[in-house]
């Protein structure tokens, strides 16, 4: 909200040392934070109303003059004359001109310094308006002559009335009180230690008006005050100066006389008030019955900047005409356009009320009009002043457009709604300290208090306050000690630092160290870390395969094409690794992990009724994942050659690596159902038990044509939400074998179908209990081999725990394993044909 | 006598001689032989010894082994020497040139958010906070009601909202995690969270429609706002430096009753004005408060939990991580963090 200065100091006696800056400073350190100050005083700081007392030619150079001018009392001397060099020909001994002092930043952007110009001194400049960046004079060039009354030694800020600094504050929320000059004015005070003067509201004494009012309430405690009255024979025109400057000092545009009466009243006490043409709102016999009624749903309402709406039903409206009938006005957001003041209006209808908060932000916000009215009943307005600020209005109307003024009319119960006092709040004494670990004396709090306009009486324990009529924020013993931390300064605070561990009963502390060690791993792997927005579309997430059913949707976001919430990460890592190669970057490995989000029913409120659980149910099952992607080279190229580029078996050794990490053992890879998106030779699913844990392998060739890479991507992307942090197994110590065992080679050719899997489980099966180990050292397909097969060669480490074998153990485990291949799965034996 | 005591010194020299001059290890071992060995010319005199008188025998007899002797030692010590000129030649054949680049792969790195996220856990881990999580996809109690945010309150309109369904939200701060917290345990509770939070702003340098927060609650008998003051002082030193200053601005949130807003010092100008701090010498962190009274009576009517607002009070923070990583890291703009350019990711390795 932005604050005239000068209006400020209309309400506080603030003394005049005190500078826009200082105060703007004080008000942050209240709570109301500015976000932008407009000093235009600034801009002629050292620029001074002085007199031409002597001109007298420059003795070296033909085109200059030699002044002697007075700037008065200018710079703190009783009368300080000034040697002043001057090009223009337009001065005259006498004349009164604006002169930019030494130190002096003319508006024009440079700064006036004493110097000597061509020998002669001068201390000062004679400024034109193209200096001072004021608009021209038509036919005056040089110079710029003040009128003769113009007063020597005045700043020339004040002389141009552009004295007025304005503050832009930041008004939070909580305080609706402070929407106004007034609001302001009363922090001033409370923080300065002064009082406010109130604006002067008399009662306008009723003239002969000739129209009969009736105002009827029909929503009971939405509208808990309705005020108003008749203007009649009012001239409705372009407002004064002083009326337009001061709503366009802070921003505004004067409209007419009424209107800018209402709002510079409403800028002033914080009431917004409305203005209705009472010929558009009378019935035919003259009268005129206010209806405020609840709007209903489907009914027309046009705006005054014409905007037709369809009321949603329970907004509040001010009804005209029997019954109502004539939507007059969304009460406290807006009037129609067909009730509005124009020039033409001849007579005016006045109002103040109080409509409650709620139902104005429904109807504000459900059409999006967002006025300045509707912004301070949104937010509480001072129901004591609403009759007050009609008053007000009704003085400065008479005074702005003439006209006399009818009777205040009044709704049922209103008189008494706009006397209610807020319910008193105990503050014992003890509250301050537990708050804020220190306190002011009592003398201060109480200072602080009446300050505040807070009322207060004090017994053996504490204060019994009772809050101002503007101040509905104010209910608990907390809020009132914010009040006195707020204005007697948090500087006071002394600090105290808590250690301590507090046991916590989640499992967040083991899962950031999982994630770290995990993070790290792949970043040695040279992995960069990405973070992608967790929303997308359901377009780009579904080429990925995630399930269409269970995508959680959004509200979209401004500009963007998003609607769902990730169901994995795997699209967005892709979209990067394309980003990356097209920057000519042809290694890329990346990883992200963060939660994804899938439909589930069963985690919803309406499934878990009325339990606690209910209130933190959202529908929606939010579990970790890792994904990673690479393409390009195994390793850095390097001056040595020999650069292998990455293949499946490269990310999963990086996967596998990842398992020893997380402590996921006896998995299972399979490769069915391969998702479209996928490679379908090189992909498999990672499976425990009948959990499905993750997937890894290559792209589609088309998908990777689609990103545009020229090299095969890989993939993997695994569940973390399986790890379980609640319950750890830590790992246990075993014995090694003390015995030392042997190795033993196989070589066998079988059918490709069987795989290396198979393979390894069946060899350890048969070598029980000696085959400790497998590792495959070999695998040939081609022409040594017939169509369909593979030879493997792998070595298997046999050892016993208690004892070295003997010859025998080891032949017999040897035949067993080769038998048992033979018998399985046909294989053929290297060296046995 | 004397003429075999001759014959050895006369054996000395000689085979000094023969074993400095030998080329090779075998050559050597081969005049080595011819010395000592068991036909060597050492033997060979020796074999004179059996026509000596006893009393010659010991003289003669010490006179050979200091002969051996030398000769071993001078053949210990050439061999020394013509092993090293051995090495020394084939060590120098495969000199190599160590100033060519490692075979390595490059070490890739965290995320600079991730970085920041886990500077900022380690400082608050150390004070005893531990670490709690809430879901992204949050309801409006939790997001909202519980703190003291009620529906058709003008509060809900410092945040611009994304809503997934009626009543679920895109949680708009990580504050929903004290409520989360709170229901799952009674006081004292002690945590810290970082996590995406969501508003509906259009993209630019400074805004993002998703971005992260941490946030801090401690509640227990006695906690007032001296302590949030101390943590956080402990936390500005311990983030920009031991000289770093705070100071508190009032401000309000619905769910903090006093409420402020938190200024660092600025650590690249000491406080004298700088472009980062826009001349105020001062650069707005986080926002802080001691928890309203209302968020307890909210939670415990919520249930499961008692948070008595008469036994105990309690302090809460928020803090904004990509605006910490932004000073931090002196980063300019809020997109570039979620575009995953190795040009910008590659700069955060150390």
């Amino acid at each position: 909200m932005k604050i005239s200065l000068n209006w400020i100091r209309e309400l506080v006696d603030l003394p005049t040392t005190v500078s826009a800056q200082e105060l703007g400073d004080k008000l942050t350190f209240a709570g109301f934070e500015v976000e932008g100050t407009e000093d235009p005083a600034k801009d002629f700081a050292k620029i001074f109303v002085g007199q031409i007392l002597e001109i007298r030619p420059h003795p070296n150079a033909d085109r200059l003059q030699v002044t002697k001018t007075s700037v008065g009392g200018a710079s703190g001397e009783a009368d300080t004359v000034l040697d002043i060099v001057c090009g223009a020909r337009n001065i005259q001994v006498g004349q009164k001109i604006p002169v930019a002092t030494v130190g002096a930043t003319v508006p024009a952007g440079f700064e006036i310094k004493a110097s000597k110009i061509r020998g002669e001194a001068s201390n000062g400049m004679l400024c034109s308006t193209d200096e001072l960046k004021l608009p021209a004079i038509p036919g005056v060039d040089g110079i710029f002559i003040l009128p003769a009354d113009a007063k020597v030694g005045q700043p020339f800020a004040d002389f141009l009335g552009r004295n007025d600094a304005i503050l832009e504050l930041k008004v939070t929320p909580n305080r609706g009180d402070a929407l106004s000059h007034l609001g302001i004015a009363r922090e001033v005070a409370a923080l300065y230690g002064l009082s406010v003067k109130e604006p002067g509201v008399r009662s306008v004494a009723s003239g002969k008006v000739a129209t009969h009012v009736e105002i009827l309430n029909q929503v009971g405690a939405a509208c808990p005050a309705y005020f108003g009255r008749m203007i009649e024979g009012v001239k409705v025109g372009p407002s004064p100066d002083w009326l337009k400057n001061r709503l366009e000092a802070i921003g505004l545009r004067s409209i007419n006389s009424v209107v800018d009466v209402t709002s510079l009243v409403m800028l002033e006490m914080g009431q917004p008030l409305h203005a209705f043409d009472a010929a558009t709102i009378e019935d035919p016999r003259g009268k005129i019955t206010i209806t405020v009624r609840e709007g209903k749903q489907g009914e027309l309402f046009s705006t005054i900047s014409h905007r037709k709406l369809e009321l949603l039903g329970g907004e509040i409206v001010i009804g005209a005409g029997s019954g109502g009938k004539i939507a007059a006005a969304l009460g406290g957001v807006m009037g129609s356009d067909a009730t509005e003041v124009t020039d033409q209006t001849k007579n005016i209808f006045l109002e103040s009320a109080e409509f409650a908060p709620a139902l104005v932000r429904k109807a504000n916000r459900g059409h999006v009009l967002l006025t300045d009215a509707a912004y301070r009943f949104e937010r509480g307005i001072d129901p004591v002043r609403t009759k007050a600020a009609l008053e007000r209005a009704t003085e400065l109307l008479i005074q702005v457009a003439g006209g006399s003024a009818g009777p205040v009319i009044a709704s049922a119960g209103s008189e008494a709604a706009s006397q209610r006092v807020a319910a008193k709040v105990a503050l014992p004494f003890s509250s301050i300290e537990r708050v804020l670990g220190v306190a002011p004396e009592k003398e201060r709090v109480e200072s602080i208090f009446r300050g505040l306009g807070i009322g207060f009486e004090r017994s053996a324990s504490g204060w019994s306050c009772t809050p101002p009529s503007w101040r509905g924020d104010l209910e608990l013993a907390e809020d009132l000690v914010e009040e006195v931390g707020r204005i007697w300064g948090f500087d006071h605070l002394v600090s105290a630092l808590p250690t301590g561990i507090v046991p916590f009963k989640g499992t967040g502390n083991e899962e950031e160290k999982m994630l770290e060690r995990i993070r790290s791993f792949l970043a040695a792997q040279g992995f960069f870390e990405a973070v992608n927005y967790a929303f997308s579309s359901r377009e780009q997430e579904s080429l990925f395969g995630e399930a269409n059913a269970s995508f959680v949707e959004m509200q979209g976001i401004q500009g963007k094409e998003f609607n769902i919430m990730k169901a994995g990460l795997l699209a967005g890592l892709f979209t990067n690794l394309a980003h990356n190669t097209q920057r000519r970057r042809r290694d890329v490995r990346l990883f992200e992990t963060r939660s994804v989000f899938h439909k589930d029913e069963n985690l919803s409120a309406a499934k878990l009724g009325n339990s606690p659980k209910a209130k933190m149910a959202t529908g929606v099952r939010e579990g970790r994942r890792l994904a990673f992607v690479l393409t390009g080279a195994e390793f850095d190229e390097d001056w040595s050659g020999g650069e292998k580029a990455a293949d499946v078996y490269a990310l999963k050794g990086i996967l596998e690596g990842l398992m020893d990490i997380v402590g996921w053992r006896g998995l299972r890879y399979t490769n069915e159902n391969p998702p479209a998106w996928a490679h379908p030779g090189q992909c498999n699913r990672l499976v425990q038990g009948k959990l499905e844990l993750g997937i890894f392998g290559r792209a589609h060739p088309r998908l990777e044509k689609r990103l545009g890479l020229s090299a095969p991507a890989y993939f993997a992307e695994i569940d973390l939400s399986r790890l379980n942090f609640a319950d750890p197994k830590p790992t246990k110590f075993r014995p090694y074998d003390k015995h030392l065992g042997v190795d033993r080679d196989f070589s066998i050719t079988i059918s490709d179908r069987v795989g290396a899997q198979a393979v390894r489980e069946l060899v350890l099966k048969l070598g029980k209990p000696l085959a400790k180990n497998l590792e495959f050292f070999d695998v040939y397909r081609g022409e040594r081999v017939p169509a369909g097969q593979v030879s493997y060669a792998f070595r298997v480490e046999l050892a016993a725990e208690d004892h070295t074998l003997t010859d025998a153990e080891i032949s017999a485990a040897h035949s067993q394993i080769l038998e048992g291949l033979q018998k399985e799965l046909s294989a053929k034996i290297a060296g046995l044909e | 006598m004397s003429a075999i005591l001759d014959q050895l010194r006369a054996l000395e020299p000689k085979g000094l001689a023969a074993l400095s001059k030998a080329k090779s290890a075998p050559e050597l071992q081969e005049t080595k032989s011819q010395f000592l060995g068991k036909k060597g010319e050492l033997s060979e005199i020796l074999k004179g010894l059996k026509d000596l008188d006893a009393a010659s025998r010991p003289v003669v007899g010490a006179e050979a082994n200091r002969v051996r002797d030398s000769l071993e030692k001078a053949y210990a010590a050439r061999l020394q020497d013509l092993e090293d000129a051995e090495i020394s030649g084939r060590l120098a054949k495969e000199g190599l040139d160590l100033s060519l680049p490692g075979r390595r792969r490059k070490l890739g790195a965290k995320h600079p958010l991730t970085q920041v996220r886990s500077h900022l856990y380690g400082i608050f881990q150390e004070l005893g906070f531990s670490i709690a999580s809430g879901p992204e996809v949050e309801t409006e109690f939790c997001n909202f009601e519980a703190l003291n945010v009620p529906a058709d309150h003008p509060a809900r309109d410092m945040q611009d909202t994304l809503y997934c369904s009626p009543g679920i939200v895109l949680r708009t701060q990580t504050s929903s995690v004290q409520i989360r917290a709170m229901l799952l345990q009674p006081p004292p509770i002690k945590v810290v969270a970082a996590g995406a939070v969501y508003r509906n702003d259009a993209v630019d340098a400074t805004h993002s429609p998703m971005f992260h927060q941490m946030e801090g609650l401690y509640v227990d008998k006695g906690v007032h706002m001296g302590h949030l003051r101390g943590t956080l002082e402990l936390f500005a030193r311990r983030l920009m430096g031991a000289n770093t200053k705070i100071r508190l601005r009032p401000s309000f949130f619905p769910f903090t009753e006093p409420s402020v807003e938190v200024d660092f010092s600025c650590a690249f100008c000491s406080g004298k004005g700088c472009r980062v701090c826009k001349q105020s010498g001062w650069i707005e962190i986080l926002g802080a408060g001691m928890v309203n009274p209302r968020v307890f009576t909210q939670v415990s009517k919520a249930g499961g939990v008692n948070y008595d607002s008469s036994e105990v009070t309690g302090f809460a923070f928020g803090i904004g991580i990509e605006r910490v990583a932004m000073l931090f890291y002196d980063i300019n703009d809020i997109r570039l963090f979620y575009e995953n350019d190795l040009r910008f990711l590659e700069q955060f390795r150390q």
